[in-house]
């Protein structure tokens, strides 16, 4: 998995929110295959990569000054998929760690784990159903 | 800009390891990452 941060270094005049953008992007080709058929091209975001998106968004967006305007996006590409690996709380780890090896001030790091559990049975980072 | 690659790797429990490495992909971008798991 892949995560980038780019910031731009001064806010847009007249900026009044916070512009962040997160997405969360599967390649085909993570899985051995290329879009074929009608579809020739990875176009817009299925269900999945939207919601996951959303998770590392509403995650990150408390975590930055309260007066940073600066327009700041995230890109978390999976580049190889694991059939016994969730993405999701590795993509959140990572989107984490590019912002804390970059300039962008954020107040902290964060982490996520996916867990399952029932009564007699729990773990963490469970592998896709 | 980093000059060389720094890895990092922790063990997540049930022989589960992830590493974490930056400085040698996409190196124009203010921060970058990659996650092998």
């Amino acid at each position: 998995m892949l995560a980038t941060v780019v910031a731009n270094k001064e806010p847009k005049p007249g900026q009044s929110f916070f512009p962040l953008s997160v997405d969360y992007m599967e390649k085909f080709s993570s899985a051995g295959r290329i879009p074929g058929s009608f579809f020739k091209r990875e176009g817009r975001l299925n269900d999945y990569e939207v919601l996951v998106s959303r998770l590392i968004d509403r995650a990150l967006r408390p975590l930055f000054p309260e007066d940073y305007y600066c327009e700041v996006q995230v890109i978390i590409t999976l580049i190889s998929s694991d059939s016994e690996v969730m993405p999701d709380a590795l993509a959140c780890l990572a989107a984490s760690a590019a912002l804390a090896v970059s300039d962008i001030p954020i107040k902290e790091i964060i982490s996520r784990s996916s867990c399952l559990g029932s009564r007699n049975f729990s773990k963490s980072f469970p592998c896709p159903i | 800009m980093l000059s060389q690659p720094i890895s990092v790797s922790f063990d997540l429990g049930g022989g589960r390891d992830v590493t974490i490495e930056t400085g040698k992909l996409a190196r124009q971008a203010d921060g970058a990452v990659t996650a092998p798991g």
